[in-house]
Formats: C-alpha cells, sequence, structure tokens
C-alpha cells in the first residue's frame, strides 16, 4: 500500500510539472506579462562580441573592451572625427586656447541631462576629470598636463596645464575622458560594477551579467532626440566562438558582429543576408630592433632587415588582405599619417647589398624575436620571416612568450640580454600621432615603450617641438610628425609590417554604422538605425 | 560514524591549508609581475608603484602569507589583478550558473548512465550490450567542444529548433526581470512561479548539459556494468536464481544495492572535476560561469582568482570525497 501511495506522490508531482509547462507555453503568467505590452514598439540592437563587454564599468578605470558600453551611456566634451581628421564638438560646444597653449576654455552644451537628471554644467566636467585625475588608474595619463581645472561660468570651464597639450583632442580620447554627473562622482569604483552609472548619452545602463552581457535601454531626454527607427533597446553579448557569432549573424539573431576568423569573414562575404565591413583601424604591427645590441646598432644591418621583410605576402596570405602596408608609424586615418613616406619592400637583393655595405659576417649572426603568445599572425609572419632571412644566412630564433615576460625581457638592464626583435601591436589612447612617437622613439631615463632603446637627440627634439606645436599650431606639428617618421625610416630603427584592418559584419537591416578608428570597439548605437 | 566524518574533516582542513601555501608560494614564484596586471599594461611607473603598495606586495613574503591566510579565514579572497573586483564576490557570482549546468547534467548522467550500466550488464554481449558500450566509450572519448560545436550546427543552424548558447534568450534578458534568489535560475524561476522564464531557461539548458552530461553518462554506464558484472556472479544472486525470484527483482533490488559504493564514487569525483572544466562548453554556449572565470583568470595570469578557484575545488573535493566516504560507509559490511 505504502509503495502505491508513493508512486502516486510521484506522479502527481510529474503531473503539476508538465501542467505548468504546458500552462506556461505562451505568455508569463505573473508580472512579466505586463513588461510585455511595450514589446512591439521596440527596437533591439544586438551586438555579438567576442570577449566580455566590460571589465571594469568605472569611466575613470576602466582601459579595455569596456569603451564598447560606456561610449553609449557617457560622452566626452569632443569626439574625433577620422574622416575630416578634426575633433568635433561632444558635450563641449566650443573651444579656444592660449597662444602658448596652457590654457583651454570650453563652453559646455547647455540643456543636457544625465541619466540620473540632474543637470550637465562646467562644475560636473571638472569633477568628472579631477575624479579621473586623482584615481590614477587605466588612461588617466593622458590628463598629465592638467595643473588644474576652473570653473569660469555656469557653461565654461578653463583647463590650466604645466606645459601645452590638445586637451582638445586629448578630451575625445577613447579613455579616462568621460563626463558623469556630479552624484556620480562621488561614488566608489564598486558603485559602477554593480551595473549602476549615470552619463549623459543616448543609452542608460539597465542590466549586467558579469563576464556575459550588458543591456542598454534608451535614454528618453537625451539632448540630441530620438527618431522613430533607433534603436530603443541595445545589448552586447558575449560569444566566444568565432563560429557560433557567424551562425547568429547568419540566422539574422544578431544585428552586428566582430572579431571572425578569417574563414568566417570570407564565407559571409558570399552571403548577401549580411554586409561586410572592412576599414582601417589604428592598431598596427611593429618589429623593434634592439639598436644597443650588435649587430643591430648597425644601420645598413638594420635596413637588410627591412628589406627581407616579405610585406605583401605577409599582407595577402597571412592576413588575407585585412591588413594594409604600412607608411610610416601613423596609420591610415590619424592625422600624421602620410602616405608619401618612403616604404621598405621586400627586395633580397638590396638585403644583400646593405648586409655587404655593414661589414656584418650573417653567418655569425642569430636573432632573437619575441611576441606575446596565441598570435597567430605574429606567429606566421615570423615563420616567413624566418624562411627569408635564412636565405641570407641569419637565423632566427622565434619565442613566443606571455605579455608579462616578453615586457620584462626587453627592460632588462643588459642590453646583450634583451631580445634582438620585439613585435607588438601599437595604438593611441588619444588621436595623436604623438601617442607612436612620443612612445615608441623618443629616450627615456627608464625603459618604457621606447623598445628600440633610441636616444637620437635629432628625434628627441623634433618630437618635443612637435608636441608642444600638437597644442598650438598643428599643421606645422604634423609637418615635423612627418619628418620624424621620415627620419626613423631612414635609420630603420623598426619594422613597419602592417596596418590591420576592422572587420565587422551586420545585418542588411542594421543602417548607419561607421567604423571609428578612434575608438576601437566602438559601435555607437544612437548613430545606427533599423530599415526593413 | 560522527568521529569518522571528523577526522575526515579535520583531514580535509589539513589539505585545504597545504593548497593555500602551495597555490601562495607558486603565484609569487611564477615571473609575472602582479602590480603590473593590476596597473594595466601601460601603466606608469607612479602608477605601477602605487598598485604595489595598495596590494601590499612591498611586505616581506612572510607577513604577505600571514595576511592572506588571515583573509582566507575571513572569507577575504582578495582582489582579481584584471577586474579589481573582490574575488569571492565574482566566484559567488559566477559559481550558481555552473553548479546549476553540473548538477542538471549529473542528474541526467545518473538516469541515463545507471539504467544503461544495468541492462548492459544484464544482456552481456548481446546486442544491446554492444550499443551501450560502444556510446558510453564514445561518449568518454569524444572531445567536448566538437560535440558542442555538432550540437550548435545540428539544433541551431540546421534544425533551429534549440538555442545557440546564452541561459535565457534576448527578447527575455531585455524585456523581463530575472529572478535572483540563488543565482539558479531554473530554480529561481520556479520558486518565484514564473514558468514562462523557466521553460526558457531549461530550452537554454538542453545542449549545454547534455554535452557536458555525456562524459558521466559513459563513466556511470561502465563503472555500474563492471560492477553489476562482478555481484551477478556472487553466490547470492545464484541462490536468489534458484528461488524463483523475478529478473528484475534480482537486479534491481538485490544486485544493484552492491553496486552503489563503487559508481557513487565515480559520480562524485566526476562531479568535482566537471565543476572545474566546463570552460569549452561554457566558452561554447555563452555559459557565464565558473569554467569561462577560471580560464579568462588563467589566460591573464590573473593569480589571486586563480588561487580563489583552486581554495573552491579543493573544498569541493572535499566535500564530496567525505560525501563519498559517507555513502560506502553506509554499507554495513565496511569497517569505519
Amino acid at each position: 500500500m505504502t509503495c502505491y501511495k508513493k508512486r502516486f506522490g510521484i506522479l502527481l508531482i510529474v503531473f503539476v510539472l508538465v501542467f505548468n509547462l504546458v500552462g506556461c507555453s505562451g505568455t508569463s503568467n505573473n508580472d512579466s506579462e505586463s513588461q510585455n505590452i511595450e514589446e512591439n514598439e521596440r527596437r533591439i540592437a544586438y551586438f555579438s562580441y567576442s570577449t566580455e563587454p566590460f571589465i571594469d564599468l568605472d569611466p575613470s578605470v576602466e582601459y579595455s573592451n569596456g569603451i564598447i558600453t560606456l561610449h553609449n551611456i557617457y560622452e566626452t566634451l569632443t569626439r574625433y572625427n577620422h574622416n575630416t581628421k578634426k575633433v568635433d564638438p561632444l558635450l563641449a560646444t566650443s573651444w579656444s586656447n592660449s597662444d602658448d597653449g596652457k590654457e583651454w576654455i570650453f563652453k559646455i552644451r547647455e540643456n543636457v541631462k544625465f541619466h540620473d537628471g540632474t543637470d550637465l554644467n562646467a562644475e560636473s566636467v571638472k569633477k568628472s576629470i579631477e575624479r579621473t585625475i586623482d584615481m590614477q588608474m587605466g588612461a588617466a595619463y593622458i590628463w598629465s598636463s592638467v595643473e588644474s581645472i576652473e570653473v569660469i561660468s555656469d557653461y565654461e570651464v578653463k583647463f590650466v596645464l604645466s606645459y601645452p597639450a590638445p586637451i582638445d583632442l586629448i578630451s575625445s580620447a577613447g579613455y579616462a575622458a568621460f563626463i558623469m554627473s556630479p552624484k556620480a562622482v562621488e561614488k566608489e569604483s564598486s558603485w559602477f560594477n554593480e551595473g549602476n552609472a549615470a552619463g549623459t548619452g543616448p543609452y542608460r545602463l539597465s542590466k549586467i551579467t558579469k563576464g556575459e552581457e550588458v543591456i542598454m535601454q534608451q535614454f528618453e531626454n537625451y539632448w540630441q532626440g530620438w527618431q522613430e527607427n533607433q534603436y530603443t533597446d541595445v545589448i552586447i553579448k558575449k560569444t566566444a566562438e568565432s563560429t557560433s557569432r557567424r551562425q547568429l549573424i547568419q540566422k539574422g539573431e544578431a544585428s552586428i558582429t566582430s572579431d571572425l576568423s578569417v574563414t568566417d569573414v570570407k564565407a559571409l562575404s558570399e552571403d548577401e543576408n549580411v554586409e561586410v565591413i572592412i576599414a582601417p583601424s589604428w592598431k598596427n604591427v611593429i618589429g623593434f630592433f634592439n639598436t644597443e645590441k650588435p649587430p643591430l646598432d648597425n644601420t645598413n644591418f638594420r635596413k637588410a632587415l627591412n628589406y627581407a621583410f616579405p610585406y605583401d605576402e605577409v599582407i595577402s596570405n597571412v592576413k588575407e588582405d585585412l591588413a594594409t602596408p604600412s607608411y610610416g608609424l601613423i596609420p591610415e586615418g590619424l592625422w600624421g599619417h602620410n602616405e608619401d613616406l618612403p616604404q621598405y619592400e621586400f627586395n633580397l637583393e638590396k638585403a644583400q647589398e646593405y648586409i655587404d655595405k655593414s661589414g656584418v659576417d650573417p653567418s655569425e649572426v642569430e636573432l632573437e624575436m619575441t611576441f606575446t603568445t596565441g598570435n597567430e599572425a605574429f606567429r606566421n609572419s615570423a615563420q616567413l620571416y624566418k624562411v627569408y632571412l635564412k636565405k641570407l644566412g641569419i637565423e632566427l630564433s622565434i619565442r613566443e612568450m606571455r605579455w608579462d615576460s616578453v615586457w620584462q625581457k626587453s627592460k632588462l638592464s643588459d642590453p646583450l640580454e634583451r631580445q634582438d626583435i620585439l613585435v607588438m601591436y601599437w595604438w593611441p589612447d588619444y588621436p595623436s600621432p604623438i601617442s607612436w612617437l612620443q612612445s615608441l622613439l623618443h629616450s627615456e631615463e627608464e625603459i618604457f615603450f621606447n623598445l628600440s632603446y633610441l636616444k637620437d637627440d635629432e628625434i628627441d627634439n623634433m618630437i618635443d617641438e612637435g608636441a608642444s606645436l600638437t597644442a598650438t599650431d598643428r599643421k606645422k606639428a604634423e609637418e615635423i610628425f612627418v619628418a620624424v617618421q621620415e627620419k626613423a625610416i631612414e635609420k630603420a630603427y623598426t619594422i613597419n609590417m602592417y596596418d590591420d584592418k576592422s572587420v565587422w559584419v551586420t545585418n542588411t537591416n542594421f543602417k548607419g554604422f561607421e567604423p571609428n578608428p578612434a575608438y576601437a570597439g566602438v559601435v555607437f548605437f544612437y548613430d545606427t538605425y533599423y530599415e526593413e | 560514524m560522527l568521529s569518522y566524518i571528523s577526522k575526515r574533516l579535520f583531514l580535509g582542513i589539513i589539505v585545504l591549508l597545504g593548497v593555500a601555501v602551495i597555490t601562495f608560494t607558486i603565484a609569487r614564484v611564477i615571473p609575472s609581475d602582479p602590480a603590473v596586471k593590476w596597473a594595466g599594461s601601460r601603466a606608469t611607473e607612479e602608477q605601477i608603484e602605487a598598485a604595489r603598495e595598495t596590494l601590499g606586495l612591498n611586505d616581506p613574503l612572510p607577513i604577505q602569507f600571514i595576511n592572506y591566510i588571515k583573509d582566507l579565514l575571513k572569507g577575504d579572497l582578495g582582489y582579481s589583478l584584471r577586474t579589481h573586483q573582490p574575488v569571492a564576490q565574482e566566484l559567488k557570482t559566477f559559481i550558481p550558473a555552473t553548479l546549476e549546468l553540473v548538477f542538471i547534467s549529473f542528474i541526467i548522467a545518473i538516469l541515463l548512465g545507471i539504467p544503461l550500466g544495468i541492462y548492459s550488464a544484464y544482456m552481456k554481449n548481446q546486442l544491446l550490450d554492444h550499443v551501450s558500450r560502444l556510446f558510453s566509450i564514445g561518449a568518454v572519448s569524444l572531445p567536448t567542444f566538437w560535440i558542442a560545436l555538432i550540437f550548435q550546427l545540428i539544433f541551431y543552424n540546421y534544425l533551429g529548433i534549440l538555442p545557440l548558447g546564452g541561459r535565457v534568450s534576448t527578447e527575455i534578458t531585455i524585456l523581463y526581470e530575472l529572478p535572483d534568489i540563488t543565482g539558479m535560475l531554473l530554480l529561481d524561476s520556479a520558486l518565484v512561479g514564473d514558468w514562462y522564464i523557466f521553460k526558457d531557461a531549461l530550452i537554454h539548458m538542453i545542449l549545454p548539459c547534455i554535452t557536458v552530461a555525456l562524459y558521466p553518462i559513459g563513466l556511470v554506464a561502465r563503472m555500474t556494468r563492471s560492477a553489476l558484472l562482478e555481484v551477478l556472479n556472487e553466490d547470492y544472486i545464484i541462490a536468489e536464481k534458484s528461488y524463483g525470484l523475478s529478473q528484475n527483482k534480482i537486479l534491481w533490488v538485490y544486485a544493484l544495492k552492491n553496486t552503489i559504493g563503487p559508481t557513487a564514487i565515480v559520480v562524485t569525483l566526476s562531479f568535482g572535476y566537471t565543476l572545474m572544466n566546463t570552460f569549452l562548453v561554457e566558452a561554447i554556449f555563452s555559459w557565464p560561469g565558473l569554467g569561462n572565470y577560471v580560464a579568462t583568470s588563467v589566460v591573464t595570469l590573473d593569480y589571486p582568482a586563480i588561487m580563489g578557484a583552486t581554495i573552491f575545488s579543493a573544498v569541493t573535493y572535499i566535500l564530496l570525497n567525505l560525501l563519498a566516504d559517507i555513502i560506502i560507509a553506509l554499507d554495513p559490511r565496511v569497517r569505519l
């Protein structure tokens, strides 16, 4: 009898479960249903992203992928326009600077509201930037020239600098230049990371799932207003596998995706239901010669190594044409880029000629190339390079290491113990050539990113002059920066391997998207819209 | 029994202390500067020095270790070098999703694996046995990531009947407030009675759970089969057969209970193993769980996060071992 009771109990539980499941197919039976009312009015943009959509949601701290989220929630004073190569007004309507470039006055846009209802004014700009400077996290260093920030009037703020700096460009930075509500300024990082935010951007933070997704919802009081076909909701969701992202976009579930494998990009190029967008990026690949270590202290030998690098083969075979040749250090779309700059070409005869000129016996040379492990393009390029160097009698040993180890080795006090060639990506924190030239070519007291270990007074002086002119005479500064690059190419301090391209795939009904290389990986969803 | 459990728990604490010492030492020996990780790859010297101070890296090593143990006893696992968030809080966020995934997978594994093993043993060397053995070997040996990708291709891309990944649909994530009581979505939606979300979450669990379950199904089936084959040759089974008891009764009532011990050990230990090894399944199915968190921490050498996950793993193994021992100890033939 007991046995039957047990069986009946089990049957009852199963029945209740099945009943509930069947009963729930369709719509929810609780509060969820009421939230469903507005569903028809909503347009959802789904960004299928390769990695987590944020690491830190504190706008003063985040120095990684999180800008793809933050640039839709917060805004900066200015925004870089890669088409005009100038900055456009955003939260600042206009700006001016003193003749010496050490004082900058920004007029702040009126009638702009933060998501928490407070008004944007000069005070909130001052507090936001000061918070970022005080925290000294992430890319806070970009404000290192700022001595003080003064509020002149409700809508005017003055930056007083210790040395001339292009605050209009710095204000448009991808990182560390976000303006937040005065209430948010008072909060700790933990407040932001709990899923709170208060910017002036078109979307407010709605929900977060750490390591997984971010959901943003239209901010009704956004100062630029809304059109009917713009997206009301945005979800940025991690899907690590390239093939999975490809399926999501092909099925029409995702609106936009990026970072797909070459194979997936090729396959999608033939699919008429999606659009593949290939655009310049500001990420380039540079090989740094250890100029303090023989035989790389020999200019002719470095030139020979430049002529031995198979630029075109790497771009066509390794990068499958998802890269372009470098013309100097500054990539396409950024002021300071100049396609008239001389560029080395792959020519083994010339390489041999320069080896002969250098007087170096190649059979006695074994070079060590280091780079961060896991980068297939670096690995394949290095293997190709090795083959051609071997033809010249030069041995190349390839060492893939973790970035920490690559960097630690590059900083060893004895130049002979350091690597011979270090390959890495470079991209700017704010839209200025100075990011490359100052960081990579200017002499340093302690080794930081000048990984060719240059101590070239002429180049130093040119960079310093150009840097100060960046604030006051950008045209002149640009001329100097082009001359610096010419000099660096002439002395063959680096191998400028290639400039990477960014690849995006969108649904054909996802319109208005134009990648901006100044903001890597960012989709400004306000600019996009839905079209049948 | 109580003294036995106390003894095992005491041994567990010693093991935990050993794990803490080893993980702390490894984290300090491997050539990588936690301060650089904390401050970021382009941090200035000042930022790196400030990070060193914040993380207490300027203290002598023994002091650092004592501080680490003190914090550990308070449940403080330190801060992640990558995210700057408390590791304990992050583990709390990610563990429930994985627990839910693995727990349901093991229910499937037990429900399918044990009957498969029983019938395989019962029909030794017949067609069902061959098929079952082939399936078990396949389930154990086929790479999980490959199975996951094939499942996605078939059920999402070609048939379009199951979602590609995630815990719930995009629309549900955006339009509804998801219940958050335990962090296990299926349980939470059942607790609040939101069957719409429950159904969606359940559908999203099918592919990842089956993928995770395949390995333990194979393992459980094989273990049950071999244990049962041994038992079926015992004298008491032959005696029961001679008394004319039905095959089903002999199999399910008398034989099976004597195979529970080895199967329980396999299930509990592989539960612990799976809990820490779901990262490929989680990566492919966009499952925001512990596996993903550990994999990212390892790739970025986020020592506090790795150490936190290791401590969690050690605690889990100790508890599961204890559970397995208790199950075995319930057998009156076992002397404690």
